[in-house]
């Protein structure tokens, strides 16, 4: 998967916000970001500076401005509501007006776009509901009904719902709000296996700094009045993307060794030295990917030096050595 | 289906044979049962003066009865579905106050200038009719129109209440220009009325009220999506404007023409699809649409079995009964169920 450039989501000069007559309302301008296929992304930013109308400006629910919004290389424009509906699943903070439904009704819900006018469901549909039910955890909730659910398991019940309209990609807009630190944990690990495993692509909105840290591939950090920043992490931290959006730096680089880390599995073995000051920012962004580090002498290597202006990760593979400018290049090198 | 399910639709078909028996069989002439079976199957019986009162009478009031109540029931549940509010019912676009304003310009605006309903006979009772439903039209165009302006589900909602009150304020206007003989007349046309309904008004009444119904039924799927939210809604695909076109025309198509031919009936549309939703636990449109049909069905004709008050020569009006005899029914259904207001939102 790594290395190949599979666009799922493109974002070109994208300006948006809301139009009333001749007057526009710019929320956001000219964004440029790209999501890849299997990726999970993460769109932070603080409260009211657009995450939500970006998020429905891309799942096609208000126009763009200007710019434009490519959908697997086709722009957001030419394709159908129906399309889009197999493209591109939803997982809001809306409230769901039906108490009485069954959580098996609500994840069939999910294979709208497949059924016929009467919403039969076929065997396929059955198997996508049945599958989508055990990969989220919820099949022993079926017969619940949804006002009988707690926050958490209603949040994977929706998220199963998602799955369930089998679409490459799922929009979700603040998952983990209102749920307590643990079923946070649960159900961003879930999203983040499933763009690993199923190759989904996963953009989702939240205010959880510190765990997006440790699962998302990429982050899209909006500013009030500034231009947009995309790039892993740990980029965004050594660059300074975080400290300008959260005052409080040393809260960050606390929680990022915290004790709620998220446990990667590793098959993956790599040699890591060097620099101490990003060693474990570098540490993270392999954990993620499947390495586990040593400091002794392996066949791939990892030397992080520094001089006046940067930080440079020497990565040594196959007897070839390749010098990184970012931890994306040294995953790059890695992955290539 | 679940074996559970059709016990229960077996069990209330059942009861609508017989409410219906019940409801024929009962009013202010004892007739005895079997003369009414003999009827009812095609028979000539010897009193002629029965006959006419089951197959003139009792038989058209009954199906009216069954109209009435899936009619609003269903059109209570759509508008409850599409407005996501649990105090929607059929009346909330402005619909019954465009036939009101459409019988009282009738009523007291023709009486005024000479020409008294009173005296037209079966004749008036079309006028009546004819001007309710040109009132529910009328509003019904409006409330279209702005539908297709106005985006969101809530302002139109708004919107319609708002036209209500307008419409009820013009008709306020002409009660007080009125002689009393004539706010008598358009009072009685509010109480409602289940018995007035001809074979020949049945003709029109019962093929648009049932293919209304069959066309609804159609919508369920969408109206299932719709519980989730326009937004959800959308995502999976669903055509928003063009779904709520169909909702409006379709609550319109029941409310407007039962209201035209029995008066602005109260309460029932509100009600029927809470007793349904309390009753089978569910919001699922597939399974609440055939049971909506059928309580309402039920309970508006032990309504009116109610209203003939058996061995008495007058009835109760109809809207009387159904408030009554209804809302005791639904706040004890209310009550025994603890987390009402979680049934409709989650």
């Amino acid at each position: 998967m790594a290395g190949e450039t599979h666009i799922a989501i493109e974002l070109k000069e994208l300006t948006i916000g809301y139009r009333k007559g001749n007057y526009r309302l710019k929320i956001l301008e000219n964004l440029d970001a790209e999501l890849h296929k299997g990726e999970l992304v993460c769109l932070v930013g603080e409260n009211g500076v657009g995450k939500s109308t970006l998020l429905r400006t891309i799942s096609g629910v208000q126009p763009p401005l200007s710019g434009d919004v490519l959908i697997a290389d086709r722009s957001l424009r030419n394709i159908t509501t129906l399309e889009l509906a197999k493209t591109i699943s939803l997982v809001l903070t809306d409230r769901i007006y039906a108490g009485n439904l069954s959580v098996k009704e609500l994840v069939a819900l999910g294979r709208y776009p497949y059924t016929n006018w009467l919403g039969n469901l076929r065997k396929e549909d059955q198997q996508k509901i049945d599958w989508a039910l055990e990969i989220t955890g919820t099949q022993y909730l079926e017969d619940q009904l949804i006002s009988e659910l707690s926050d958490g398991q209603f949040q994977k019940t929706l998220i199963a719902r998602a799955l369930a309209q089998d679409s490459d990609m799922i929009i979700l807009d603040e998952p983990t709000a209102h749920l307590d630190l643990v079923n946070k944990i649960i159900i961003l690990k879930l999203l983040k296996d499933l763009a690993s495993n199923t190759g989904k692509s996963i953009l989702m909105a939240t205010h959880e700094l510190e765990l997006s840290l440790q699962i998302a591939d990429f982050i899209w950090m909006t500013y009030k009045n500034d231009k947009m920043v995309t790039g892993t992490p740990e980029d965004l931290i050594i660059n300074g993307s975080f400290n300008k959006m959260i005052n409080h730096e040393a809260i960050l680089f606390d929680d990022l060794h915290g004790k709620f880390r998220i446990h990667n599995k590793t098959d993956k073995l790599c040699s890591l030295s060097g620099d101490k000051s990003v060693y474990f920012l570098t540490q993270n962004a392999l954990n993620r990917k499947g390495w586990s580090t040593t400091d002794k002498v392996s066949e791939i290597s990892i030397n992080i030096r520094k001089n006046e202006k940067e930080f440079i990760w020497q990565v040594r593979k196959n007897n070839l050595e390749k010098e990184a400018h970012s931890i994306k290049d040294m995953l790059d090198i890695l992955n290539s | 289906m679940s074996n559970r399910l059709s016990g229960i639709i077996l069990l209330l078909l059942g009861l609508l044979v017989i409410l219906t028996t019940m409801n024929i069989s009962l009013g202010s002439v004892y007739i005895p049962f079997q003369k009414i079976f003999a009827t009812l199957i095609g028979q000539s019986i010897e009193n002629e003066g029965w006959q006419n009162i089951i197959l003139q009478f009792r038989l058209p009031k009954a199906i009216t009865a069954i109209l009435v109540g899936s009619g609003l029931g269903i059109s209570g549940l759509l508008m409850q579905t599409l407005f996501r509010n649990p105090l929607a019912g059929p009346f909330v676009l402005g619909i019954s106050s465009g036939a009101s304003l459409g019988v009282a310009l009738a009523i007291l605006a023709g009486m005024t200038f000479g020409f008294g309903l009173t005296q037209m006979g079966i004749g008036g009772s079309w006028i009546l009719t004819i001007s309710a439903s040109l009132g529910a039209i009328l509003v019904l165009l409006v409330v279209v129109l702005v539908s297709l302006k106005v985006q969101d589900s809530m302002s139109l909602l708004i919107i319609g209440l708002m036209f209500g009150s307008a419409t009820s304020a013009i008709v306020t206007v002409l009660q007080f220009f009125s002689k009393a003989e004539s706010i008598q007349a358009y009072l009685v046309w509010t109480f409602g009325s289940l018995g007035g309904v001809t074979w020949q008004e049945l003709q029109v009444f019962i093929p648009i009220v049932l293919i209304t119904l069959f066309g609804s039924f159609l919508l369920s799927k969408k109206l299932n999506a719709l519980l989730l939210g326009d937004n959800y809604a959308r995502s999976m695909g669903l055509n928003i404007n063009n779904t709520r076109l169909l909702i409006i025309i379709a609550t319109a198509l029941l409310a407007g023409t039962i209201t035209a031919f029995c008066g602005p009936i109260a309460f029932v549309g509100i009600a029927i699809p809470h007793i349904t939703r309390l009753i089978f636990n569910t919001s699922n449109h597939k399974i609440l649409f055939p049971m909506v049909v059928l309580c309402g069905a039920i309970l508006m004709l032990i309504c009116d079995i109610i209203a003939q008050i058996p061995g008495r020569e007058y009835t109760l009006p109809i809207n009387a009964v159904t408030s009554v005899f209804g809302a005791p029914l639904v706040i004890w259904l209310v009550v025994r169920r603890k987390n009402f207001s979680k049934t409709f939102a989650k």
